[in-house]
């Protein structure tokens, strides 16, 4: 094997026409083994063969283009499996990143949706499937979402996300979705969770989009924030007074109250429409300058 | 932080260097080890854009992984076991492409093919003392070669050569049995 290495340290280098020889995909299948070999153990014979690559001016242009690729990978701000699914969906890149800034998605919202949630079910599993506390609190969760979605003092990258190249009113339209895709889920299958509820279980949903719907269009006059703290009090002074008024037993005075029969079921999914209908005709206040998103705190 | 200018940094430094994050490290790794990995590469691989993208990759996941490494084995070791890897990779996304049958050196993964190939390889260091072994191993078939080349040499498991060559795994077992024989044939 004239002038090929072996194993163990290396005393021995490569001579400069083997690395010659090898760099231009010559040298026979068993030599080329050993050299490859060598240069695994060997800093001298790789820099060598650096240098060789170096010279050859199109192997050394091939190298520097291919460095800028991949600084420009290493650059990009990492995806994470979130921002993935978003994506698979087939929604463009820097809508996904707005959405995943929601406050809402953050991991320490999630878990606190998911202790109210357990709160919540506990209550009703301890009671034998009395769900009012869950019927009464479900609805609150995506506009607690909402109402932190957009707007100095709820999100911390505010500055950041004001000076995105997109209207407020449709980031701020963007996230209440992904709001929804994260909260109704959780919540029905919370809500599944308590048993003989059957589809009474589910009832809190469409008082839900009702409030949702309201928060939309108030959010035209005030922030969201203020928006979503009118509705939910709205709703939870509702219930107040079905509780204290109750003839007989509160809990079952709110399993029974108005927005939880048909008539009431329906007039919430009729606000929740008219409050989309009301933020589409009136976004453009949403995004006014001088209008409230610019107030300062 | 490496700075420009500075000497002699080791592999292992400029590597816990880029785990803290030290782009001019990465840099430093690159000058050092892309220039042999390219041409290792393209010895297996006779298309240049999908030499190119393993490279791009295996560079992106010393950068992402520089944690990784165990210490165990030189850097460059542990880089080209990434980077055939990533080759086999670029080959699953890019259907089938040509690949030169070429050879390779040993020691690059912890992972072992199997049995078989494993006694093929001690086989094949027993006898790296005698002369006749390039011979031999030049003598064999092509097939026979690039399998030799892809499982003892490359450290490969048996589903990745079957990827890198383009064979169903069965063929790589057979075809590793026969180069064992014809091996020992020729070095006895």
């Amino acid at each position: 094997m004239d002038g090929l290495p072996r194993t163990g340290p290396p005393n021995w280098h490569a001579s400069t026409a083997v690395l010659e020889d090898y760099s231009r995909c010559g040298l026979d299948v068993a030599r080329a083994a050993s050299v490859e070999q060598h240069l695994l153990t060997c800093a001298s014979c790789r820099d060598q063969l650096a240098r060789l690559v170096a010279a050859d001016g199109a192997a050394a242009r091939e190298l520097d283009e291919l460095w800028i690729d991949v600084v420009d990978i290493i650059d990009r701000p990492r995806v994470g499996v979130a921002g993935r699914l978003i994506a698979g969906v087939g929604v463009p890149d820097h809508i996904t990143r707005v959405v995943l800034a929601t406050p809402a998605l953050r991991l320490s919202w999630i878990v606190s949706i998911l202790l109210v949630l357990a709160f919540a079910v506990g209550a009703a599993l301890r009671t034998g499937g009395n769900d009012a506390l869950l019927l009464a609190v479900a609805p609150l969760i995506p506009l607690a979402g909402i109402g932190s979605a957009y707007g100095a003092g709820v999100d911390p990258m505010h500055e950041l996300v004001r000076a995105a190249p997109l209207p407020g009113s449709r980031i701020f339209l963007l996230r209440s979705i992904a709001v929804l895709v994260t909260a109704v889920p959780l919540t029905v299958a919370a809500s599944l969770l308590v048993p003989g509820g059957g589809p009474a279980a589910v009832a809190w949903l469409l008082p839900s989009i009702g409030l949702v719907g309201a928060t939309l269009a108030l959010s035209t006059w005030c922030s969201p924030r203020t928006a979503a703290a009118t509705a939910a009090s709205g709703w939870l002074a509702g219930l107040a007074v079905v509780w204290l008024r109750a003839a007989g037993s509160p809990t079952s005075a709110i399993l029974a109250a108005f927005p939880f029969r048909p008539a009431g079921q329906a007039l919430f999914a009729a606000l929740g429409g008219i409050g989309a209908l009301v933020f589409s005709l009136r976004f453009a206040r949403f995004d006014a300058p001088g209008g409230r998103q610019v107030e300062v705190r | 932080m490496i700075r420009e200018g500075d000497g002699e940094w080791t592999d292992e430094e400029l590597l816990a260097a880029v785990a803290d994050g030290d782009r001019l490290a990465l840099r430093r790794l690159y000058e050092r080890h892309a220039p042999w990995l390219r041409i290792r590469l393209q010895r297996r691989c006779a298309d240049p854009t999908i030499v190119h993208d393993a490279i791009q990759d295996t560079f992106v996941a010393v950068w992402r992984s520089a944690d990784r490494y165990q210490g165990s084995g030189s850097v460059a070791a542990w880089i080209w076991g990434i980077g055939v890897r990533r080759l086999i990779g670029q080959f699953r996304r890019n259907a089938r492409v040509g690949t030169l049958p070429l050879f390779d050196g040993t020691g690059v993964d912890t992972r072992r093919p199997d049995d078989i190939l494993a006694s093929a390889e001690e086989l094949v260091l027993e006898r790296v003392e005698h002369g006749n072994l390039a011979g031999a191993i030049n003598g064999l078939s092509p097939e026979l070669r690039a399998v030799v080349q892809a499982t003892v040499l490359d450290g490969l498991t048996t589903r990745e050569a079957s990827r890198l060559l383009g064979i169903p795994p069965g063929t790589v077992k057979t075809r590793m049995m026969r180069a064992r024989r014809e091996l020992r044939t020729a070095l006895t």
